[in-house]
C-alpha cells in the first residue's frame, strides 16, 4: 500500500497514532506526528512510498511534536525525537517537514555503517550509477533533479550508499532539497516537477522540496553499479566543462565528503579504493542546465566499470 | 638525522596500498589516517615496509627501483621525506 492509497483525514490519523511505518530504500522508518502540516507534506512528497506493516519494527523511530516551551505562545515550534530522545534544538513549526528530512538523513548517517557513506547526490542511468559527492552549494541537487526530469533514475539526492562487500550503490530515494535560486531554476526546467512550498529563513536560505519520481521510488530496492564520480561546480554563466580527475586525488574528494569513512577504517579504505577503480572520475563546472544535463547523459560508458 | 639510522614503520601500523595515475594512495590503520603520495615518497616507504632501513639503504632500493644510479638519488630529498613521515606517525626510528 502507498502514502497516496490514504485519504488525507486517514493519514492525519494514522501519523497521530500509531504513526506510519514508511520503506525507504533499504529502511524502515516509523514516523509518528499528531501536526497536520507535516501530515499534508508527507501525503504531497511522499505519495508514491510504500506502507509497511504496523508490527513495531522500523530501523529508526521518528517524532514530531510541538514543543512545549514558552515561545511556543508566539513562536510555535517543532521538535524532532529519534527513537525517544531529542537531539536538536526545537525549530519553527512551519519547518516540520525540513526538520523530518534533516532528521532522517541524521539517523542514516549516525547508524548505518554496514555501507560508506558519501555525502552525494546518485542517480542511475541504463544500470550505471553517476555519483555527484560535493559540499553544500556546489549545484549537486540542482543537477540531480534536473537530471531525473530528464530520463535518470534517483538513487538519493543527499547519501550514497555503498555497501562494502558488493561495491554497489544503494538506493535511497527521498524529495530531493533545492535552495535558493535552483527552486526557480528547477521550476523553468521541468515544469511538471512536483515542488513543494517553499520554506524561508532556515539555516540553509529558501529551501523547497522536489517529490521523487514515481518510478525511483518503485525500483528503491533495486542497486547498481558504480560508473562515474563527479565533483560538480556552479559557476554563473560558465562554459560546460568536464575534466578528468586523477584517482588519487579523487579519492581524497571522496573521503572529505565521506560520513563514517574512518569509522569503517580499513573496511573504509577498502571500499573507497574499490569505488575509485571501478568509476572514471571528473571535475565538472556548468553554468548552463540544460547544457549540462546534455554533457552528463553523453558520458561515455567506463572503460574501467567492472 | 643519521643517513645511517634505520627506519621501520610504526609499530602497530599496517599499511595498505593503491597506485593510480603515477600516485599512491596509503591508509595507515594504526592511525586511521590516508595519504596521498608521489612515486618517489611513496617508493621510499615501501622500502621501509619491506624491511627497516637507513636513508642509505633507501637510496640504493630507489636505485634499483627507479633504474637509477645511486649518485643520481637525492639523499637530501629520501631525509626529508623520511622526516615527514615521522612528523606523521607513519615511521619510528629503530633503537
Amino acid at each position: 500500500m502507498q502514502i497516496a492509497e490514504l485519504s488525507s483525514a486517514e493519514l492525519v490519523a494514522r501519523l497521530k497514532h500509531p504513526g506510519i511505518y514508511v520503506r525507504t530504500g533499504p529502511f524502515t522508518i516509523h514516523i509518528q506526528t499528531p501536526l497536520p502540516i507535516l501530515a499534508h507534506m508527507l501525503g504531497l512528497l511522499y505519495a508514491d512510498f510504500y506502507l509497511e506493516a504496523n508490527d513495531g519494527f522500523a530501523d529508526f523511530h521518528v517524532r514530531l511534536i510541538p514543543s512545549r516551551n514558552v515561545r511556543c505562545w508566539w513562536c510555535p515550534q517543532v521538535l524532532f525525537f529519534s527513537d525517544g530522545i531529542s537531539y536538536f534544538q526545537p525549530l519553527a513549526r512551519d519547518l516540520a517537514f525540513p526538520l523530518l528530512e534533516w532528521g532522517l538523513n541524521w539517523c542514516v548517517v549516525r547508524s548505518a555503517h554496514q555501507y560508506l557513506i558519501i555525502h552525494a547526490a546518485v542517480v542511475e542511468r541504463d544500470g550505471h550509477v553517476l555519483i555527484f559527492p560535493a559540499p553544500p552549494g556546489s549545484g549537486k541537487s540542482t543537477l540531480c533533479a534536473a537530471l531525473v526530469h530528464r530520463g535518470w533514475r534517483l538513487l538519493s539526492d543527499e547519501l550514497a550508499l555503498v555497501c562494502p562487500t558488493a561495491g554497489y550503490i544503494q538506493p535511497l530515494p527521498r524529495p530531493i532539497a533545492l535552495k535558493g535560486a535552483s527552486i526557480q531554476v528547477i521550476r523553468d526546467f521541468a515544469p511538471h516537477a512536483l515542488i513543494g512550498p517553499e520554506h524561508v529563513n532556515t539555516r540553509k536560505g529558501t529551501i523547497a522540496h522536489v517529490r521523487p519520481p514515481t518510478e525511483s521510488i518503485a525500483r528503491a530496492e533495486q542497486t547498481a553499479a558504480p560508473a562515474w564520480i563527479v565533483f560538480p561546480s556552479y559557476k554563473t554563466d560558465s562554459p560546460t566543462q568536464l575534466t578528468p580527475s586523477p584517482k588519487a586525488r579523487a579519492f581524497m574528494r571522496v573521503a572529505d565528503q565521506a560520513f563514517n569513512y574512518s569509522v569503517l577504517g580499513a573496511q573504509g579504505f577498502a571500499t573507497m579504493a574499490h569505488l575509485i577503480a571501478a568509476c572514471d572520475c571528473f571535475t565538472f563546472t556548468y553554468g548552463d542546465l540544460d547544457a549540462a544535463v546534455t554533457c552528463l547523459t553523453n558520458l561515455e560508458r567506463p572503460r574501467c566499470a567492472a | 638525522m643519521n643517513k645511517l639510522h634505520k627506519w621501520r614503520v610504526t609499530a602497530g601500523c599496517d599499511l595498505l596500498w593503491h597506485f593510480w595515475d603515477g600516485e599512491f594512495v596509503v591508509f595507515n590503520t594504526g592511525s586511521g589516517d590516508t595519504h596521498v603520495l608521489d612515486v618517489f615518497s611513496g617508493e621510499v616507504l615501501r622500502s621501509i615496509q619491506q624491511q627497516p632501513a637507513s636513508a642509505a639503504e633507501i637510496a640504493t632500493y630507489l636505485a634499483d627501483t627507479l633504474t637509477l644510479t645511486v649518485e643520481e638519488v637525492p639523499l637530501g630529498r629520501i631525509t626529508d621525506v623520511l622526516a615527514e613521515f615521522h612528523m606523521l606517525g607513519l615511521i619510528e626510528p629503530v633503537q
